[in-house]
């Protein structure tokens, strides 16, 4: 009997040793500990901003979203993939795309969006977000850095899955949403992250605010409202090849989003924490010295540390800081830009130079090509507080992603569209556009007399994209702009033309002389041009009284014909969108399905 | 009747000889049987130390002369335990002898029991301590390679430190690791690289269901037992195990490298060809380095910079002390061990440290009750990053110490010395190879304690009850140190051109207790001839660990790897750090087993495993393993006795199920974890969850074994072995499948079937057993078959090992083929000047081809498409090379392996050879593909096959006057001989030519020793005193052209196997040793 005892004692024992087979590590995160506290909960919004800090945006969104259009171009003349990218014919297998880790923009951006859910579920259970005000802006914020994530994702691939709700078994494969989903979803999130939040609750540019949210709510509202390459109603995800269209969804018509749009922006204008620089050049040298600070014109910057390469690739060659180095240019601007602005306006010379930096520092006007021109916003020779030491080195520039002269330009545009009695019209809509060109011109008589010349909507509209173009040139705004207005493949048809009128001295630019003479500018290591208005006829030599002037013969007609050759590959309006990549197709089970007529 | 006279003869002539010499001689005859009376003829009868002796005759009969000298007569044969018999005036010793205690008859724990190896019936192979310190290798496991049949050990590198991968039949994981389950004493360990060879005792490995069954889940790829030394009964006895010995490159001129004439010459053509014939440009990319053309014939004269040689050609040494102490006394019996082990390896900076400790006790107070005590630690460091660039952390495919030392340039160039500015020479030239080592630095400490303890106590006659209970903690501690010159720090870092170090400090602990019941109802049986006993058993086990990493940037550019070690807390910016606590790991298990026997002749044995693991959740986290086995002794049938020699015949059939749990826990539910990431601007800090999509619905992968085998032991069991059949389907395989597009990059799934089958022999020949003189020969073969039976649904799972640009994948796993598939191009050599018309564009030469040609596009040159350039068959006749033109190139799985060794001893002499053997997989020579092929980078050096002219690569050069050549015939006439592309490529290709067949023979081992007579080293109080001296890798016959057949570098994922790319190279190595007993 005792034995038994003695056993019964051991097995007991035994027994008890096993406890409940408990899971929880010993400080485990769950969504109850993280989303109740609101550091922890600003830690989790982190995660979300990182899929900025990921290759997708570093050597994919930053290089190859923007070009072709008819201010900025791809400056590689090769018909190889990266290239032709730029050139809408891609195809879904392309290696520099396809990465179907969650370092590749697709999958980096779900990331940041499953990240963004998680969050929002968990702000709703455990934030208490009705009271606390603090944890209500991060509900708000996570709202806009999900929509932000959005956006990109579909600016690039048009229609994309509507993952609104952290992953389940059910939803792991999820076909392409329509974009009326799409945008409805966003907007009203944005309308509600706003609400939210309040103007001096962030005290950076490179964090999803209230400004940025209004400032969203109106892009996303001109772009749902506008038009783009879409699937037939109901045919998203079924192979469509899609035609150019606006939505049919009443909820998405101008009419209903314009006046809301401008009530938003009017929001920013009124709050008054934002204004212009007031020099445009001041706006860039700040940008390349990574100073985007609040209170100033930037409104959200990409928080992009590392592995941002948006400066260097997109600046202009500079073999005085990286000697071995003078191909790492991807982008530039369009040879015929340059000759659209008004020889006044201040962005010219900042947005088009026209050449290397020589090994001196100083623009090397031997290398001037007038097929490719550089993005003068983006110059090595700016940055002062930061030295990249090599040119694998990243620049640590933040991406400037909204702008306040874009919240002018585009409450301008919407004010335009809409009646006086919407808070809209034309003066208003001048009004609004003032302070931009006043900038540029650096004269107010002179934007004055460039505002009196348009007298009617409709002409008004033409001065609104033409400013667009010339204010936001290498920002990569311009595609988004030209797909949302309709006139995509018509305006880089339009600009190829251009190009070769150039190139001709025909069209609007007969009467330009043969050949351009450049100088060094005195007290300054940029090149000074002439000879590029039908005014500057004269002939300049070195030993000119006035200096140093070298010629270049026949410029314009040396632009190559693959400017307007290579302007694009595939029909722009047929492929403005990426195709997904191929290995995330077939990681999606036959769920996710390529429209547009890309196969695989 | 003529034996008899014969020997009657013999002894005649012996008593003539004795009476003539010896008066004292004495005459002595008998008798020798075994246990059961019968007669054992051919037993040696001889007197010790003497060359006096005779054989038994067929009646067991013998007569033997005591000629003075001895007195005391030794019985010996083959399987049998010896015997002496103290002559004195005894004239007729009659002898019993008994079966030897061989290595088949030791009882080893195996399932919670007790069992004699040759009663088992599953399938089971084992090997002893002389087998595993045969091989002087850090890692005892590779000793084993070759020895056991059906256990495939390789060896992914050369390095101290390199993983070891055990394949019990085949594999059946298709991206988890599909390694045994360890089991130290009895205990769970997750590595078994940190054991002494010394302290081991056997190895045993259960290779079908039915063995692991007992094991439940973990069990389903096969489980290694390791058992360590005990006490042995008697006095304290103490002995000494030690070797030195040196260690050099195995294998080091299998790779040539341009020579810098041919390198010098390379580069001209890749210049003249970039700039397609224009000299004037083509002088910015040649002459600004190595001069005029016309001076080129000066580098014939250039002495080459060996860096290969100069990083991995280093002498290096290794040595093992190993001290023993044994004893018992009364109701105790203890031993402890110590060993130091040490190695200097042959690449620079890489060394490798280790000191174990071990103790063991066992203390019976009453006979009822014993207690089991053991507990051992091992300190290791290893020393170096090694050569491939595998753990590198945000690292280029190509990038690897080998490479680097391969690839860079054989002569200094003048950027040497001067200043060049800002040229980031390490993208244009490569890194020196030997500050590339430095540059890339690593420091791994590991410390294991294993502590576990045992009561058994009878509680009634038969039924014993076991508590054991243990602990197994582990810590590692990394130190990686990236240099000015490394990958990472160039593009990794968040702080540039400033060193950076990354340090890892992973602890995990397991705590263990097991109780189980047994009961044998050897009492209940009237009838002896019914054997049987019954085991319950419980066990349940919680794992926990945590893992922390920091990386520190921005230290001072003077600062070594050391420094950053020491002084990491002043880096200039910890620029990520995370926390990791892994979520819990539990464990419990209900687990029985009945064994029956029934006359020697027939056995039945059936056990039930039940877990529960707390990786699955609660409605799936049960699993139920059950298994049964018979197995009929044919030899004790009535009719077989006395037939044909036959000592044991045994069939056996098994069929069980065993299952698998092994992924990492935590994956059933979101859990965030906690890292500091200071790429994102300003909010560094973030709590994330993993990058693994949670599934709730996982749950146990099974594998269902049917195993056949026929056990044999012939002639005095002189010819003994067994034959193996099995067939092994894994099913719901444990899958981490990509889920690209959804935010996560992978889940765990269940997910298709794996089936491995195949056959297996193995065979142990005793040629000669004489006193003076043995010689056994012992081999083994095994065929696996691999094949993938289902994916569940999914097409394909492809993954790119990253040597192949523009090819999408180049291993896919798919259903009906076997894992480890490779795909590429079929190369069809390269094109000549057919289809290709020259035309002069100014001062550059074009070369237009035809319309019909093939366009390479996106694999081979197009900035360069001329006669010269590689070519590929184009499959689907799309005029295109590309990825759909990829066929199947073979599979990395073995068709089979094996080994034989070679055991003989002459007098004090012994002698051991052992080799290994592996036939029929393919090896992805990644090296190739890298120094044969320009690719991407300029002015790195390429493997003598690239050599322009003289009969190997095409050149488009004329050497007389350094002109592109324009004229086809000519062109056509110069390169005649060329057997290869030239290789200037814009970016890498992967085709046929790259996989190559890695079968191979290798001599492991080799060693000699000789024991002292005994009767001199007891003069000094030792009982047993040998040294020997021992090769290993003494030589491996292989048609591969890399350095080693065995090989795996990317081993980050099981999908990607058996590619060469910067391997540690293996080093050959002569010891010299003495193990000594007091």
């Amino acid at each position: 009997m005792k034995k038994i005892n003695t056993l019964l004692f051991i097995a007991t024992a035994g027994l008890i040793a096993c406890q409940p087979l408990s899971q929880k590590a010993q400080s485990s995160f769950d969504d109850s500990s993280v989303f109740s506290n609101e550091a922890l909960t600003r830690y989790a919004l982190s995660g979300v901003y990182m899929s900025y800090a990921e290759n997708g945006y570093g050597t994919d969104y930053f290089l190859l979203y923007g070009p072709n259009t008819d201010v900025e171009v791809v400056q590689n003349t090769t018909d190889a993939d990266t290239p032709n990218l730029c050139r809408y014919s891609i195809s879904p297998t392309v290696a520099k795309l396809d990465i179907p880790s969650t370092t590749g923009i697709f999958g980096g951006n779900f990331r940041g969006i499953e990240r963004a859910n998680i969050a929002l579920r968990g702000l709703e259970q455990y934030g208490n977000i009705g009271e606390n005000k603090n944890m209500a802006a991060l509900y708000g914020e996570a709202l806009t850095v999900r929509a932000l994530l959005y956006t990109d994702l579909m600016n690039l691939y048009g229609e994309v899955p509507a993952r609104f709700e952290p992953i389940t078994t059910e939803t792991k494969y999820l076909p392409k949403a329509d974009k009326d989903v799409l945008y409805k979803q966003l907007l009203s999130d944005l309308e509600q992250a706003a609400d939210m939040m309040d103007f001096k609750s962030l005290p950076r540019t490179t964090q999803a605010g209230k400004a940025c949210a209004l400032g969203m709510y109106a892009r996303l509202a001109m772009q749902a409202a506008g038009y783009s390459l879409r699937p037939d109603e109901g045919k998203v995800n079924t192979g469509d090849p899609g035609t150019v269209r606006k939505s049919n969804d009443p909820e998405l018509q101008a009419e209903v989003l314009y006046p809301k749009a401008l009530k938003a922006l009017q929001q920013i204008i009124d709050y008054g924490g934002f204004h212009l620089y007031d020099k445009f050049e001041e706006l860039w040298q700040d940008y390349c010295n990574q100073n985007t600070s609040i209170g100033k014109e930037v409104i959200y910057a990409l928080p992009v540390n590392g592995s941002g390469t948006h400066l260097k690739f997109n600046a202009i060659p500079d073999t005085h800081v990286f000697p071995a180095q003078e191909n790492m240019n991807y982008n530039g601007v369009q040879s015929n830009l340059y000759f659209r602005y008004a020889a006044y306006d201040q962005r010219r010379d900042v947005t088009c130079y026209p050449t290397k930096i020589g090994s001196n520092g100083v623009a090397d006007g031997t290398k001037i090509n007038p097929s490719i021109w550089y993005n003068g916003k983006f110059r090595i020779s700016w940055m002062k507080s930061y030295k990249m030491a090599s040119r694998d080195a990243a620049d640590q520039c933040k991406y400037i992603y909204l702008r306040y002269a874009d919240v002018l330009l585009m409450a301008s545009e919407l004010a335009n569209a809409l009646p006086e009695s919407a808070g809209g019209g034309l003066q208003k809509a001048k009004e609004y556009m003032r302070p931009v060109l006043v900038r540029a011109f650096q004269n107010e008589a002179k934007a004055d007399a460039y505002l009196a010349t348009y007298e009617d909507t409709e002409s008004f509209q033409e001065a609104i994209m033409e400013q667009r173009a010339l204010e936001f040139a290498g920002e990569g705004l311009r595609r988004t702009d030209l797909i949302r207005w309709g006139i995509l493949k018509k305006t880089l048809d339009e600009c190829a033309q251009d190009i070769q009128d150039l190139r001709n001295r025909a069209g609007r630019y007969s009467g330009l002389p043969t050949d351009i003479y450049w100088r060094v500018k005195p007290g300054s290591e940029d090149l000074e041009l002439y000879g590029t208005t039908a005014d500057e006829q004269e002939k300049k030599t070195v030993t000119d009284p006035d200096g140093g002037w070298n010629k270049i013969g026949n410029f314009y007609g040396r632009i190559g014909s693959y400017r307007w050759e290579l302007m694009y590959k595939g029909n722009p309006d047929e492929k403005t969108w990426r195709p997904i990549p191929a290995s995330i197709i077939t990681a999606n089970m036959g769920v996710l399905v390529n429209d547009y007529g890309y196969t695989l | 009747m003529k034996q008899a006279i014969k020997t009657a003869m013999v002894c005649a002539f012996l008593l003539l000889l004795a009476g003539s010499v010896d008066a004292l001689a004495q005459s002595i005859k008998g008798k020798v049987t075994d246990e059961k009376g019968h007669a054992l003829p051919g037993v040696t009868v001889y007197f010790k130390g003497t060359t006096n002796g005779v054989v038994t005759d067929e009646k067991g009969a013998y007569a033997i002369t005591k000629r003075g000298g001895s007195d005391v007569l030794v019985f010996s044969c083959v399987g049998l335990k010896e015997q002496e018999q103290v002559v004195t005036n005894r004239v007729i010793i009659n002898v019993t002898m008994q079966e030897a205690m061989n290595f088949l008859d030791e009882a080893v724990s195996i399932g919670y029991q007790e069992v004699k190896r040759k009663d088992l019936l599953g399938s089971v192979v084992s090997v002893d301590n002389k087998a595993i310190t045969s091989l002087p290798a850090t890692n005892f496991a590779e000793a084993l390679a070759g020895k056991m049949a059906g256990v495939n050990v390789t060896t992914a590198e050369g390095d101290p430190g390199a993983s070891v991968s055990i394949k019990v039949r085949g594999t059946a994981s298709i991206t988890q690791d599909g390694s045994p389950l360890y089991i130290v004493d009895g205990f769970p360990v997750n590595s078994i690289a940190d054991l002494s060879p010394q302290d081991i005792k056997s190895v045993d490995v259960l290779k079908d269901a039915f063995s692991t069954a007992i094991y439940g889940s973990r069990g389903a790829y096969g489980v290694v037992l390791i058992t360590t030394k005990e006490a042995a009964r008697g006095k304290v006895s103490l002995s000494y195990d030690g070797y030195y010995g040196v260690k050099m490159f195995a294998n080091k001129d299998a790779v040539q490298v341009l020579s810098p004439y041919e390198f010098a010459q390379f580069n001209y053509e890749y210049a003249m060809a970039f700039y397609r014939g224009d000299r004037n440009k083509a002088q910015y990319k040649y002459n600004q380095y190595f001069g005029e053309f016309e001076d080129m014939a000066l580098y014939k004269d250039a002495p080459a910079n060996d860096w290969v040689g100069k990083v991995f050609d280093n002498l290096g040494y290794t040595q093992n002390h190993s001290v023993q102490l044994s004893g018992s006394a009364d109701r105790v019996r203890w031993n402890a061990s110590y060993s130091h082990m040490e190695e200097q390896a042959i690449m620079l900076n890489s060394n490798y440290k280790r000191d174990n400790l071990s103790f063991r006790a066992f203390f019976t107070p009453l006979p009822k009750l014993s207690f089991s005590f053991g507990t051992r630690y091992s300190n290791t460091l290893v020393q170096g990053a090694g050569a491939n660039s595998v753990n590198d952390k945000g690292t280029n495919y190509s990038n690897g110490r080998l490479l680097s030392a391969l690839r860079y340039t054989p002569i200094p160039f003048r950027y040497h010395e001067e200043d060049l500015g800002d040229v980031d020479v390490n993208s244009y030239f490569g890194t020196n190879p030997i500050q590339d080592v430095e540059d890339n630095d690593n420091r791994t400490s590991r410390e294991n304690w294993n502590i576990n303890g045992s009561a058994t106590w009878t509680i009634i006659p038969n039924l014993k009850l076991k508590v054991e209970g243990g602990m197994d903690a582990n810590t590692s501690i990394g130190d990686r140190f990236y240099g000015l010159t490394s990958y990472y720090t160039r593009f990794g870092a968040v702080i540039p051109n400033q060193p950076n170090s990354i340090h890892t400090d992973q602890k995990d602990r397991t705590v263990r207790s097991v109780n189980t019941l047994s009961y044998n109802f050897k009492n209940l049986f009237r009838d002896n001839r019914h054997v049987a006993d019954v085991l319950l058993g419980q066990e349940y086990s919680f794992s926990t660990g945590n893992s922390e990493t920091v990386t520190a940037q921005g230290f001072p550019t003077s600062f070594t790897s050391e420094m950053t070690r020491l002084y990491r807390g002043s880096a200039a910016q910890i620029t990520s750090s995370t926390n990791t606590f892994s979520e819990n790991n539990v464990l419990l298990s209900f687990f029985g087993r009945a064994n029956y026997v029934f006359d020697n002749r027939y056995s039945l044995s059936a056990a039930l495993r039940a877990d529960a693991s707390s990786k699955f959740a609660p409605q799936n986290r049960w699993g139920v393993f059950p298994s049964v086995a018979a197995s009929w002794t044919i030899s004790n049938e009535s009719f077989m006795r006395g037939l044909f020699n036959v000592d044991q015949l045994k069939l056996r059939y098994s069929f069980g199920t065993a299952g698998n749990n092994r992924i990492p826990s935590g994956n059933i539910r979101t859990t965030f974890f906690s890292q500091q990431n200071n790429r994102v601007y300003e909010m560094p800090n973030m709590i994330i969850p993993g990058e693994v999509m949670p599934n709730p619905d996982l749950r146990w992968e099974i594998t269902y074994s049917h195993n056949i085998g026929l056990d044999y032991a012939l002639f005095h069991s002189r010819l003994s072995g067994s034959i193996e059949l099995y067939n092994n389907t894994t099913k719901d395989l444990l899958i981490n499948f990509p889920t690209s597009g959804t935010g996560y990059n992978t889940q765990y799934r269940n997910l298709g079937s794996v089936r491995n089958r195949g056959i297996e022999f193995s065979t142990r020949f005793i040629v000669v057993e004489k006193r003076n003189f043995g010689l056994n020969v012992s081999g083994n073969i095994a065929f696996n078959q691999n094949r993938v039976i289902s994916l569940g649904g999914v097409d394909k799972i492809e993954t790119n090992s990253g040597y192949a640009y523009g090819l999408y994948a180049d291993y896919i796993v798919t259903e009906g083929e076997p894992l480890g598939m490779m795909y590429g191009l079929q190369s069809d050599g390269f094109y000549t000047t057919e289809g290709f018309t020259p035309r002069m564009q100014g001062n550059q030469l074009f070369w237009d081809p035809d319309p019909e040609m093939l366009n390479p596009e996106g694999v081979a040159n197009s900035r360069w498409f001329a006669p010269g350039a590689p070519r590929f068959i184009d499959q689907n006749g799309d005029n295109k090379i590309n990825a759909d033109d990829r066929v199947k190139l073979g599979s990395t799985l073995p068709i089979g392996t094996g080994g034989f060794s070679l055991n003989g001893n002459l007098y004090g002499v012994d002698f051991s050879a052992s080799f290994n053997f592996c036939f029929g997989n393919k090896i992805y020579n990644a090296n190739s593909v890298l120094l044969t092929q320009r690719g991407q980078y300029e002015y790195r050096n390429l493997s003598k096959d690239a050599a322009p002219g003289n009969g190997h690569a095409w050149t488009n050069i004329d050497w007389n006057t350094g002109e592109l050549i324009s004229d086809p015939e000519l062109l056509a006439e110069v390169n005649k001989d060329a057997t290869t592309w030239s290789p200037y490529t814009v970016q890498n290709f992967f085709s046929d030519q790259y996989i190559e067949d890695g079968s191979f023979l290798r001599l492991g081992s080799l060693s000699i020793g000789y024991t002292l007579p005994e009767s001199f080293t007891q003069r000094f109080h030792v009982q047993k005193l040998r040294i020997y001296v021992s090769g290993s890798n003494l030589f491996c016959l292989t048609r591969y052209s890399g350095y080693d057949p065995e090989v795996n570098c990317r081993r980050s994922t099981p999908l990607t196997p058996g590619v060469d790319c910067s391997a540690y190279p293996k080093s050959r190595s002569y010891i010299v040793g003495v193990n000594i007993t007091l």
